[in-house]
């Protein structure tokens, strides 16, 4: 769309100006700010800078000429900038910017931006292009909800990358090379991957991890949920297992909670990043306040989250805000495996398999039971051994038992 | 190492550049002993070296740095002094007209070896025309080198090197120094000018400060040491040239700064130190720039009025705080 | 009063060659400027030739000389080169400023020129260093410093007047008195009618000379930097002139009446001196002309020689603001085109 360039007042006495030299031509590119024209006033020589970015389309006034001010002198075909290029508003004069346009800054003049853009500070703007994250689905906890790096960190955090977060799986049968490989396929790493290899490091490296087991008794779970599916209400074993978590969570608090340096922040809100195993790996959408949602509620929003993250229509929202993370592996038919915490967190469930295994009963009888294999794995620097043992045990409780799944509602 | 005042390094420096080279010498108002300048900056420097050699001026400081000019320009190398740095006003022709450009506009037919000393800054109830801070003026023009020490061992290496160099130098001291103690080597030493001082180190916020505000940062960041915020002090020493590597480096590792400057906010020096980190560490920075300077009035008679004008370390708390989202 | 001896040691024909020299210069420049050849601004010093001239012929090249923004005639006086001159008035890279000070600036310091200075009465207060300077290191060198009727009622003029009088320097102050400041006539702007009186209140010897007899400036400048060789401290010579020309070119015209300038050319120092010169059988006509067509010549050689020098790249303009390379590149480095 062209843009007219007149002459511009440059005093209060101004009323005309001599073209002295065009400093761009017909079919230059010109940004906003180059300088486009030398004209001379009656007072000076100046340089009169493009308040375009585009394409010089045509010079209408000549060198030599004399013009009025405000007559037309050039047009320029407006390339229009993509979000978040730059501060510059369409402004008064001389085309310097003006500040920027963040909420709590004086406005110095209203003219409207040009799209919707993020309100974050350099350095988590060029923290959020290096990561690809995109600005707009974040939540800035600066003044006047500014994103800053703190939120940059916390949102790689959250987000789970397409890579197997498992340490090792022990029923997996085939044995791990060490030789290096002088021919074969390199295949490159992608931005997520590369994202997650990092991450899985820095827990690694950062979280002291240790891991504590426990077998949970599945057979009244699987029967609750066959009487609920019965009353059509569908939940998965899965499901049951969130809630349990849920509830668990709720009185370990230390455990729904991020490490700060000096000090834990225990979340508020237990919001479960539940596991999905998709095509190229893994991903875990976040289903919010877990403690608070009915079984059927949390069932749907599990569901759905798993619909979407197999079709690949997951939105950066739903992978973030999570707490803790629950990977069940158990339809893989996998007993027993160790998961590496994700970060922030300060731990991680990873459910096995429910197996059909001969126990002994009170009476020292071997009766058939289905066992569970759950595995915690926790961030030394936030909880220990107890803590984790007494909470799972109060997970195995609450699974067993199943009247706490099913009486809020 | 021993430990002596500000006002001692200047006059030792002095004294010691006059001894070394017999081409060096004083001008100004007031400056041979018993009285030794107004600051007490030149004494014991007379009686030692002779009235010869340290000139008591009338007072017309126009024609005192146009005669130390004219000297400068015609094999002597001055040293001039300016009771007040809010003096300067009336020499300022002298200086940004003639000292600053002499050089340039016959072409680099001359060096102009000219030190021009003055002492500025609030906080004795001096009032609105004797406590100015006028760096912002003076690095505003090209041709000049500009000095801000804020310690004797600074003050001292600084002050030499400026007396040893071939171009002008404004060196700008500050009244409320003077008294200051600190340890200078005891053999020569100069400094270099262009080269910064970290004079704390610390990982979350930078503040870069001038002259007293050096001293003054230096007290903020030991407050916010308490709640676990650790500033990292930059002491530019001198404003032109600028180590604005030392703060760009300072300021990739922290992402935030503090610029604090006495000199009135508006157009001020710490405008000019932001200017350039915007430019250059643009996307390191991860909070707006925070400049604590003097209020934009004159500076009042009243101390506690003049307390609320000049900069404070609560300022510069504040302004570091808020630089990490804290209110 | 001077003694006809005085007059004796200087060479009249050099006199009249050296203000022919100036006339032509000054003449160049008027046509090269109003032709559109020379940039900024251009005072001309027409018609002041026999105080620019008389006194520099008092001076020797070790002597520091300090001028004003109407400086052509006084540095070509003092000795600048008219090569160098004309060429800076181009801006052109060989000019004796490197194209870095123009008309109001000509300076060359190894003639003892402190330069012709753009502030009016600036260049006093450095001639009163220069002076300073010379005292101090002992030798037996002076300082002049020219200025105009204009900075009469300026400060530093008399600062430095006070200062020389306090440490009785070896200076002369000479005042160009051509009327008028810019557009001012005396009345308006000078307190008292005789600027000579009122220097002598400082305590200095004062004088007044006609400006225009060139032997009669040398005389009494002459004297003047004597005393001040002998350590008697400063004089003021207040030298009564007229400049043909308006303030600069651009001058409408409207501040002086017509029969004035017309009188005051008949006054014309050069012809003046041609006149003595004839009258006491020192030269004939021919010679005299010889001399006019040698420095004609010579100017228009110049002229072609400074046309053609070529002009500096632009970047020269960031050489020479400092003699540090290292700091002072730093010193001037801007933002303008950083990528951080």
């Amino acid at each position: 769309m062209p843009a007219d360039v007149t002459m511009p007042r440059m005093g209060q006495s101004m009323e005309t100006g001599v073209i002295l030299k065009w400093l761009k031509q017909p079919g230059e590119a010109v940004q906003r700010g180059d300088p486009l024209v030398e004209i001379e006033t009656d007072k000076a020589t100046v340089d009169i800078e493009s308040l375009f970015s585009g394409t010089v389309l045509e010079l209408v006034a000549q060198e030599g000429d004399t013009v009025e001010v405000g007559a037309l002198i050039a047009r320029i075909e407006e390339r229009v900038q993509s979000v978040g290029a730059g501060l510059d508003q369409p402004g008064m004069g001389m085309g310097r910017s003006s500040p920027t346009p963040t909420p709590e800054a004086v406005s110095f003049n209203g003219a409207a931006r040009k799209g919707p853009r993020a309100n974050a500070s350099p350095l988590a703007k060029r923290l959020a292009n290096a990561y690809g994250i995109d600005l707009l689905a974040l939540t800035g906890s600066g003044p006047g909800g500014r994103i800053g790096k703190a939120d940059i960190d916390g949102w790689l955090a959250q987000v789970q990358p397409r890579a197997v977060s498992v340490s090792h799986v022990i029923t997996s049968a085939a044995p791990v090379t060490t030789q290096t490989q002088t021919s074969g396929k390199r295949v490159p790493l992608n931005k997520m991957r590369q994202t997650a290899a990092r991450r899985m490091v820095q827990s690694k490296q950062q979280a002291p991890h240790f891991y504590v087991a426990m077998d949970v008794e599945m057979t009244r779970v699987l029967q609750l949920r066959e009487s609920l599916k019965a009353r059509g209400v569908a939940v998965s074993v899965n499901d049951l297992i969130l809630k349990a978590v849920a509830l668990a969570l709720v009185q370990f608090p230390n455990l729904n909670a991020t490490f700060d340096g000096d000090a834990v922040v225990q979340h508020a809100d237990v919001n479960l990043a539940v596991a999905v195993a998709v095509e190229d790996g893994l991903l875990t959408p976040v289903v919010a306040r877990c403690q608070t949602l009915a079984l059927p509620d949390l069932a749907a929003q599990s569901r759905q989250a798993a619909e979407r993250a197999r079709a690949g229509r997951l939105n950066p929202a739903d992978l973030e805000g999570g707490t803790f993370t629950v990977s069940n592996l158990g339809m893989f038919g996998v007993k027993h495996f160790e998961a590496i915490v994700n970060p922030p967190h300060a731990a991680i469930l990873a459910v096995g398999a429910v197996q059909r295994i001969p126990v002994f009963d009170a009476q020292d009888r071997i009766i058939a039971a289905q066992l569970m294999t759950v595995t915690v794995s926790a961030d030394h620097r936030v909880t220990d051994g107890a803590e984790v043992a007494r909470f799972l045990a109060a997970f195995k409780q609450t699974l067993e038992d199943g009247f706490a799944l099913v009486s809020s509602f | 190492m021993t430990e002596i005042t500000y006002r001692e390094a200047i006059r030792d420096a002095q004294r010691e550049e006059l001894e070394r080279d017999p081409k060096v010498f004083l001008i100004g108002e007031d400056l041979r002993d018993p009285w030794g300048g107004a600051y007490k900056t030149t004494q014991n420097i007379s009686a030692v070296v002779g009235n010869d050699r340290v000139i008591n001026t009338p007072i017309a400081e126009e024609s005192i740095v146009g005669a130390a000019l004219g000297a400068a320009l015609t094999g002597l190398r001055p040293v001039a002094e300016l009771q007040y740095l809010d003096f300067v006003m009336r020499a300022m022709d002298a200086v940004v007209n003639q000292v600053a450009k002499v050089r340039y506009m016959s072409g680099g037919q001359v060096t102009v070896p000219l030190v021009i000393r003055a002492q500025g800054g609030g906080g004795r109830s001096s009032a609105a025309q004797h406590g100015n801070s006028l760096e912002a003026w003076l690095c505003h023009v090209p041709g000049l080198f500009i000095a801000m020490p804020a310690t004797p061992y600074d003050a001292k290496g600084l002050l030499k090197t400026a007396i040893r160099m071939d171009d002008p130098v404004f060196f700008i001291e500050h009244k409320m120094l003077y008294m200051t103690k600190g340890e200078v080597p005891e053999g020569e030493y100069t400094i270099p000018f262009g080269v910064a001082d970290v004079k704390r180190r610390g990982g979350d916020v930078t503040i870069v400060a001038t002259s007293r505000m050096v001293l003054y940062a230096l007290e903020a960041a030991e407050e916010l040491a308490k709640e676990g915020i650790e500033a990292e002090i930059i002491d530019p020493r001198t404003l032109v040239p600028l180590d604005e590597a030392a703060i760009l480096e300072s300021v990739h590792k922290t992402n935030r700064l503090v610029v604090v400057s006495e000199g009135v906010e508006r157009c001020g020096w710490a405008a000019e130190c932001v200017a350039m980190v915007q430019k250059c560490a643009f996307s390191d920075l991860d909070a707006p720039i925070e400049r604590v300077c003097s209020l934009n009035v004159p500076l009042p008679f009243q101390p506690d009025m003049e307390r609320f004008v000049l900069p404070s370390v609560a300022d510069i708390i504040k302004a570091a705080r808020l630089t990490l989202g804290k209110v | 009063m001077p003694a006809l001896s005085t007059t004796e040691k200087v060479d009249w024909l050099d006199l009249y060659r050296v203000m022919q020299r100036v006339r032509k210069f000054e003449q160049a420049a008027f046509q090269l400027y109003t032709g559109g050849k020379l940039p900024g601004f251009l005072h001309l010093s027409i018609g002041q030739e026999g105080t620019s001239v008389g006194a520099c012929a008092a001076l020797r090249p070790d002597d520091y000389m300090a001028s004003t923004h109407r400086g052509h005639g006084d540095t070509i006086a003092k000795g600048v080169s008219v090569q160098a001159a004309l060429t800076e008035l181009f801006g052109g890279a060989s000019g004796v400023c490197h194209a870095k000070g123009g008309s109001m600036h000509i300076a060359d310091f190894s003639q003892g020129i402190l330069g012709a200075n753009g502030i009016i009465a600036a260049g006093v207060p450095i001639a009163v260093g220069a002076a300073l300077s010379a005292k101090y290191r002992k030798t037996d060198q002076v300082a002049l410093a020219f200025f105009g009727d204009g900075a009469t009622g300026c400060g530093p003029l008399h600062e430095g007047m006070n200062m020389a009088m306090l440490w009785s320097l070896p200076m002369i102050f000479v005042r160009q008195n051509n009327h008028y400041a810019e557009s001012t006539p005396r009345a308006e702007y000078q307190g008292i009618p005789d600027v000579a009186r009122w220097a002598a209140g400082y305590g200095m010897p004062a004088q007044k000379v006609d400006g225009n007899d060139v032997l009669a400036v040398y005389n009494a400048v002459a004297e003047a930097v004597e005393r001040g060789r002998r350590g008697e401290g400063p004089s003021f010579i207040d030298s009564e002139t007229y400049r043909w020309f308006g303030h600069n070119i651009g001058d409408p015209g409207t501040a002086r009446p017509k029969e004035e300038v017309e009188l005051w050319k008949t006054r014309d120092p050069i012809a003046r001196l041609r006149q003595k010169i004839l009258a006491l059988g020192m030269a004939s006509d021919a010679q005299l002309d010889a001399i006019d067509q040698q420095e004609d010549a010579a100017m228009q050689q110049a002229i072609v020689i400074a046309e053609a020098e070529p002009k500096p790249p632009p970047q020269a303009a960031l050489d020479d603001v400092y003699s540090d390379r290292e700091l002072g590149a730093r010193a001037i480095k801007g933002l303008r085109g950083v990528s951080p």
